[in-house]
């Protein structure tokens, strides 16, 4: 009995063993997932994971290919209309926005890449880089995303709430008002100030392309004080701000590492040239093609053409002398609306006839481009061109350079030529800078009228703006801050209609392809009515939905 | 076929081997006597009066309890009940048959048929043979018992799994003293319970038209165009196809064949079980392909379940079963065809073309009819094993009624899905103006794929040890039990998840009169932070026996039970995350520099860690009577819970976005449970007819008690104190019917209202309809479900039948399946939609008038879409003829049986487009129409 007894005692004991017994033969927690001191790791002498966490910043840079529901931000402008029947984009121009229905939400995205570079900042010194000025760009470039990434919010907000250098944890009180915009204004414009010294000069190494440099950080402030100038944000008209807008343009100018590129199209499609000072990078595609080239073509030549460049676009080129088609003189001929234009149409905006692929572009009625029917095609006989590789005699689209430009060259000359103007009228360095870009554009003569008056100036130079930087999202912003919005924005939007005729010739006739309104209230977002309910001391928008 | 016979006889061959073993130590066993299995006797036969089982046991989480002294709220069924209902999946046949338990079929695919289940109100997890594992595609021969746990003293025990309750599911075992052999083979059809309803080429163009000149929009059908599509003149040019005639089957098969022997003696008893099931996929195929391009879905399954008495009181038994499911897709994927087919216009491209290729076009560049036939094939295939060796030891020679016992449970399974997919082009015609004919290709043909992989790999191991006694001491019972276990499972590549429990349960009774019972249980999982990961979760029950009080003899003879029970207690529900209390960094999009675009790695941090993160916890309250009355004829139960649940895992409301990250999910929302679970039976005899019939009705009621509520501009926009399950939106009402109507009425921001719209009320009276007019729109009422179950026998006849339904409930019918011209105006349009309004039929329109595409106007969530969910079903029915036992016992069978079945045959309902469980663009349950044999040896 005591023998049976002892066994059972033992068998009891076993199996408790065999429960309690715990196999170490894996870890107990997940060491395949870093953790913060493997990112900011005190034996990385080369960086190479915090330098994989700064680039993630850069990722979050926005790439304004057809990024509103396969559009782009142009489509809510003048220049161009969604192809698709019905499109989000659409909310912009039929006054549908509300703070609860805001497409283009880059609130959350912000704050995102905001707090990524305040994380980057308060731990990067722990990494004991041997290279040290790598280190000290590296902070520089992140400091100064941080501020892009405010100015993405402001342009669209106006003030916002600034955060400094907090890292917020959950138990933090994240009622935080917004500061004014003059706030965010003189903060993003110290920054650019404060990291300029210790960001890489231009022009950058090869292999350095893509990053923040010094030019970079002064484009961003000459851009933040051309729009602190402009009549939305300066209603008295302070001319002290203009001058400071020009002379931050200037100072771009006076780097001498940038110029015009020789050819308007390649800007768009090299990595490396004269004139992109800042892009968000990316790599080789065919999308842009894929989702706004013409629709009639075959095989890897198939476009979705979601982008229908305007009439109202089309008419701003001027013809090939520098004369605007509704002066006489110009040569303009309305049954042959194309020939003789600026060479910025052609390379902007693909229109019926022109040589795609192999074959001439048809967007007449019943066109292989314009079967009409309910397939998605352009809706004004246009579809954009701009961006893409020249393939007028390739078949079939290839993966080419696709970076989407955020600072170039032409940019700060006009940047500079409006608030040179405004501030001091049309002199001879107003007129220097916008010549120098209509030459490159290829036109003869590309002189401007000599004696134009200040407001003369200022509509040159808005005209050139709009042809110069068609689809590159200035003009959604500039029509706000010109506050001209309320003006082109309100009526009906047109499109060119075009019959092929028995011979063989076309006829064009302009139709009216949409009706835009523009609300008052829209040359602001409103602050998204999500976060307006999480954050007590968040105000909002003159005439949005409020708590 | 031959590879399924060669693996059914490989089958065989595994479960024979450990069958034969325990036979050869029979001869020198003695006969020792161990507990008898009561129950399973019981369910071999087919007797009446079964579904409450006042004079049996119930099988409860680690053990049986008698029925008249089980304080634990519980509801059982067996295996006769089970076998009625032709389906894959277990869960699908206990719809409307145990109180409290809901159920929703989301899903109609074949082998998926499996129901969404909550009991009392949340997802209950599934245990087999007292181990967690989701098995619920399991024979149901195979199964004795389905019990419900309910309240907390029946799941203290899990701890961290308790909160809400538990689906216990008890394999077979052997009888003693019997051999018994039993073959069931059926086999029915089975039919789409529901599909929408699309228009033909003709209406669609018309309708498409009228819907753009609503919008203001011109025509992209010319009167040509739409003459083409009446006559249907032009079948390339201006197709009208039928897809569903195309791509579906009118009907697909079901059949299922079980073989299972049991029995044994008193040193070894053995219950095993074959079954093969084969479902059809809805799906045409096509006789070009030497391959099977239909969703068909087999299952092979094998048990064996053996005990042994090795010595008189050592009983060692070991549960064995194996499974195996071959899957099928079409290369396109059988939802993303299903779905198709669905939202493709008749008219958006002709099945094929005049020379024979695929038709498409640029908006639709995968042709329906190629993803159904020309697009490969998918073979998926998964394994499950399951080994279960539980040893038992009477210590009555140390302690009298001491027991020792010791549970290992092994369990794998292992999923792959093989790709032999392969693209296609589609041509769009273009006839020129010459009338030459040339072709556009969109895609390529693409060659065929050939690979495997892994889709899903998990291993369950689960330990137990347990020490028990059993003892009755004069008026006294006691029974107790201390058990640790310990589960360690594995999904893919993920790190062990282990949870660990030391539990303990005490029940006690005096005279079988005055009931207690207590459990408790200390808790762990390895997913929260070490030192936080281990809970104590109590429970308690009492409860009085009046049966055999004198004064209710007295009173009241003529009952046989009556029985008062309440039981209070905590419990606990991990939804831990995966390490979430550490904060973890990650790969993210990449970046490219330079000018040769060189791509970088790059690393984020992942969503913010929570380092609170703990178990949900719940405190359940139940009190119940359980009454028999009339020598056992009728019987009820009724019983009332209310249960709080806290700590609920959730996003906090405030979770502004300026934090930079996303917020983690956190302890923080209080959710309330109540309601009624009644059952009510009566057995009825009159000569040779025997008959009975009952009812389940239950009522469950959830209210948010608290959610960390953002802001409310309105009372009306409260989420807090509604239903768990509550829905908002607008408020409709009506349609306008005029200018005039329009001008006078608040309106969508942005949108001017045409006759026709919807009319919404404006709450704030602001003038604008937005968020602030958005209200609940369901009423705060319980949910209310009931089965009916009747049936009959008569002379070798038997009939049974099962009536389902649910009452308040309400569900959306939107998106492109129940709206017109979705998907920016590429997707289909449908036979309501002729309803809709017009000028002409202004009076009796039931559809706001067309547009194209998402209208911001009509299609938004109002209580326009809302549809009544109530419904009531025949879920099941069976009619079956014994043969005489003069007649087959001359043939030494014990007994033939035919039989004939159903499943869902005929639906009471409220909501006109949909059925009522499979809502929107989901596969449709089905209809089954079944008939079958069963012998027995």
């Amino acid at each position: 009995m005591n023998m049976k007894r002892t066994v059972y005692l033992g068998l009891l004991a076993g199996c408790l063993l065999l429960l309690s017994c715990r196999k170490n033969s894996i870890e107990d927690e997940p060491l395949n997932q870093w953790q913060e001191d493997q990112i900011f790791d005190v034996t990385d002498s080369l960086g190479l994971y915090a330098r994989n966490y700064s680039l993630d910043i850069y990722a979050r840079l926005p790439n304004g290919y057809n990024r509103i529901a396969s559009n782009l931000l142009d489509a809510a402008t003048d220049d161009a209309v969604s192809s698709q029947i019905t499109s989000t984009i659409e909310n912009f121009t039929n006054g549908r926005i509300t703070a609860f229905n805001l497409p283009d939400d880059f609130w959350g995205n912000a704050y995102t890449a905001i707090r990524k570079c305040n994380i980057f900042m308060s731990s990067i010194d722990r990494v004991p880089m041997i290279a040290k000025d790598e280190k000290k760009y590296w902070k520089a470039e992140v400091r100064l995303l941080r501020s892009f990434f405010y100015f993405e919010l402001m342009k669209r907000h106006g003030g916002i709430p600034l955060v400094g250098n907090k890292i917020f944890t959950l138990e933090d009180d994240l009622n935080i008002p917004r500061s004014s915009w003059d706030a965010c204004v003189q903060y993003v414009a110290s920054e650019c100030d404060a990291v300029k010294d210790s960001l890489r000069t231009d022009p950058v190494a090869d292999q350095d392309i893509g990053r923040v440099s010094r030019a970079v950080a002064m484009s961003l402030k000459a851009r933040v004080l051309l729009y602190a100038a402009s009549p939305l944000n300066n209603s008295g008209n302070d001319l002290s701000k203009w001058q400071a807008a020009a002379a931050a343009a200037k100072a771009v100018m006076d780097l001498n590492a940038f110029s015009l590129a020789a050819s308007f199209p390649t800007v768009f499609t090299t990595r490396k040239n004269t004139e992109v000072i800042f892009a968000r990078q990316r790599a080789n595609t065919t999308d842009v093609e894929k989702n706004n080239g013409p629709v009639g073509y075959t095989g890897n030549g198939i476009g979705s053409g979601f982008t229908s460049p305007t009439q109202e676009l089309a008419d701003a080129f001027e013809m090939k002398n520098g004369l605007p088609i509704t002066d006489p003189a110009s040569g303009y001929n309305p049954a042959k609306p194309y020939d003789n234009r600026d060479p910025r149409f052609a390379w902007t905006i693909m229109y019926n006839g022109m040589k795609w692929l192999g074959r001439p572009v048809e967007t007449y009625e019943g066109g292989r481009d314009k079967p009409g029917g309910v397939v998605t095609q352009t809706r004004t006989g246009y579809y954009m061109r701009k961006f893409m590789a020249d393939y007028t005699n390739s078949t079939a689209y290839a993966n080419q350079t696709h970076n989407f430009v955020i600072f170039r060259y032409a940019e700060t000359l006009l940047n500079f030529a409006e608030a040179q103007n405004e501030a001091s009228g049309p002199d001879a360095q107003v007129y220097a800078a916008v010549e120098s870009i209509r030459k490159r554009a290829g036109l003869a003569p590309f002189t401007l009228k000599p004696g134009l008056t200040k407001e003369q100036m200022r509509e040159v130079i808005r005209h050139e703006r709009r042809v110069e930087l068609a689809f590159e999202e200035h003009r959604f912003w500039d029509m706000r801050r010109w506050k001209i919005a309320g003006k082109v924005m309100n009526g009906m939007l047109h499109g060119m209609r075009i019959t092929l005729n028995p011979d063989n010739s076309f006829s064009y006739q302009v139709t009216e392809v949409n009706k835009v309104a523009f609300p008052s209230k829209l040359y602001l977002y409103p602050i998204p009515y999500a976060e307006i309910i999480k954050n007590d001391k968040l105000e909002q928008n003159d005439g949005w939905e409020s708590r | 076929m031959a590879n399924h016979v060669n693996r059914v006889a490989g089958m065989l061959c595994s479960v024979m081997m450990p069958l034969l073993l325990p036979y050869t130590g029979l001869a020198q066993g003695s006969s020792t006597p161990s507990k008898p299995a009561k129950d399973s006797t019981r369910q071999q036969e087919r007797p009446y009066g079964e579904e409450i089982l006042y004079r049996k046991n119930y099988n409860l989480l680690y053990g049986q309890q008698p029925v008249a002294k089980t304080l634990q709220s519980v509801a059982q069924i067996g295996t006769s009940d089970l076998v009625k209902s032709p389906v894959a999946t277990i869960s699908n046949a206990l719809t409307g048959r145990l109180p409290g338990l809901y159920s929703i079929q989301g899903n109609g695919l074949p082998g998926q048929d499996g129901v969404n289940m909550y009991l009392r109100g949340v997802a209950p997890v599934i245990i087999v043979d007292g181990v967690v594992r989701p098995v619920l595609s399991i024979a149901p021969e195979e199964v004795a018992s389905v019990t419900v746990l309910k309240d907390a003293l029946a799941t203290a025990m899990l701890g961290q799994r308790a909160s809400n309750g538990a689906v216990l599911i008890t394999t077979r075992k052997g009888d003693r003293g019997t051999h018994r052999i039993s073959f069931t083979a059926q086999t029915g059809i089975q039919k789409l319970a529901s599909l929408p309803k699309p228009l033909g080429a003709y209406d669609y163009a018309r309708l498409y038209n009228e819907a753009l000149a609503n919008d203001g929009k011109a025509p992209v059908y010319t009167p040509t165009d739409l003459d083409l599509y009446k006559s249907g003149k032009d079948p390339y040019g201006h197709p009208d196809v039928r897809w569903y005639d195309e791509i579906l089957r009118k009907q697909s098969t079901f059949s299922r064949y079980n073989l299972n022997a049991s029995g044994g003696g008193e040193l070894a008893r053995y219950f095993v079980s074959l079954d093969y099931l084969n479902q059809q996929g809805p799906f045409n195929t096509a006789s070009f392909n030497t391959y099977n391009t239909n969703s068909d879905y087999k299952r092979y399954i094998i048990r064996s379940n053996i005990d042994v008495n090795v010595s008189p009181r050592l009983n060692v038994s070991l549960n064995l079963s194996g499974r195996i499911q071959n899957t099928n897709d079409p290369g396109g994927y059988t939802m993303n065809l299903y779905t198709g087919m669905l939202m493709t216009p008749s008219n958006a491209y002709p099945k094929l073309n005049p020379n024979g290729s695929l038709g498409g076009n640029q908006d639709f560049q995968s042709n329906l009819y190629g993803q159904s036939v020309k697009s490969g094939y998918r073979p998926g295939y998964s394994r499950d094993v399951m080994a279960d060796v539980a040893i038992k030891r009477q210590l009555d020679d140390v302690v009298k009624g001491l027991y020792i016992k010791g549970l290992v449970s092994f369990n794998t399974s292992y999923t792959e899905s093989t790709n032999r997919s392969k693209s296609f082009a589609v041509y769009k015609m273009n006839i020129g103006p010459a009338g030459d004919t040339t072709y556009q290709q969109f895609g390529t043909d693409g060659d065929q794929a050939n690979s495997v992989g892994v889709t899903e790999q998990a291993k369950n191991f689960y330990t137990e040890v347990s020490l028990g006694f059993d003892r009755k001491t004069g008026n006294n019972n006691i029974s107790a039990l201390v058990m640790a276990n310990r589960q360690n499972m594995v999904y893919g590549s993920e790190l062990p998840m282990n949870f660990t429990n030391l539990s303990a349960h005490v029940s006690y009774d005096y005279k079988g009169k005055y009931l207690l019972e207590a459990a408790a249980s200390y808790s762990g999982l390895n997913r929260y932070v070490p030192g936080k990961r281990n809970g104590f979760f109590p429970s308690i029950g009492i409860g009085w026996n009046m049966t055999d009080e004198p004064f209710v003899r007295s009173a009241l003879p003529w009952i046989t039970l009556l029985k008062l029970r309440a039981t209070y207690g905590a419990g606990g529900n991990a939804r831990a995350g995966y390490f979430v209390y550490n904060q973890y960094y990650g790969d993210s999009d990449g970046y490219y520099l330079g000018s040769a675009a060189t791509f970088f790695y790059t690393t984020t941090e992942r969503v913010l860690a929570n380092p609170g993160i703990t178990w949900e916890k719940s405190r359940k309250f139940n009190i119940g009577l359980d009454a028999a009355m009339l020598a056992d004829k009728l019987g009820f139960s009724i019983e009332y819970y209310n249960n709080r649940y806290s700590d609920l895992i959730q996003q906090r409301g405030r979770n502004s976005t300026i934090i930079g990250n996303t917020y983690p999910d956190e302890n923080i929302g209080i959710n309330r449970y109540t309601g009624v679970d009644l059952q009510l039976r009566y057995n009825g005899r009159v000569r040779q007819f025997n008959w009975f019939a009952s009812a389940n009705v239950s009522f469950n009621k959830g209210t948010v008690i608290y959610q960390d509520e953002v802001y409310r501009k309105y009372p009306w926009m409260q989420r807090t104190g509604q239903n768990t399950d509550q829905v908002f939106g607008y408020v409709a009402e009506g349609l306008f019917q005029s200018k005039e109507e329009i001008a006078g009425h608040a309106t969508i921001d942005g949108y001017t209202p045409v006759p026709g719209d919807i009319k919404y009320k404006d709450l704030n009276g602001d003038g604008v309809i937005n968020q602030f007019d958005q209200q609940a729109l369901a009423p705060n009422k319980p949910l209310l479900f009931y089965g009916l179950n009747f049936g009959f026998n008569w002379r070798g006849f038997d009939f049974s039948a099962l009536l389902q339904g649910v009452q308040n409930r309400r569900f959306y019918l939107t998106g492109p399946i129940e709206w017109e011209f979705q998907n920016n105006g590429k997707g289909q349009a449908f036979e309501h939609h002729l309803d809709r309004w017009t000028p002409a039929t202004a009076a009796t329109a039931t559809y706001p008038r067309l547009s194209i595409g998402t209208n911001p106007n009509n299609h938004v969530i109002s209580s326009f879409w809302i549809q009544n969910g109530d419904y009531f079903r025949l879920k099941n029915v069976e009619l079956g003829y014994s043969l005489p036992s003069s007649l087959v016992k001359r043939a030494h069978i014990n007994g033939v049986r035919v039989f004939v079945n159903g499943m869902n045959l005929l639906t009471s309902k409220r909501a006109e487009r949909t059925d009522p469980e499979t809502v929107g663009g989901v596969f449709p349950l089905q209809k089954v129409y079944n008939a079958g044999i069963n012998i027995k040896l």
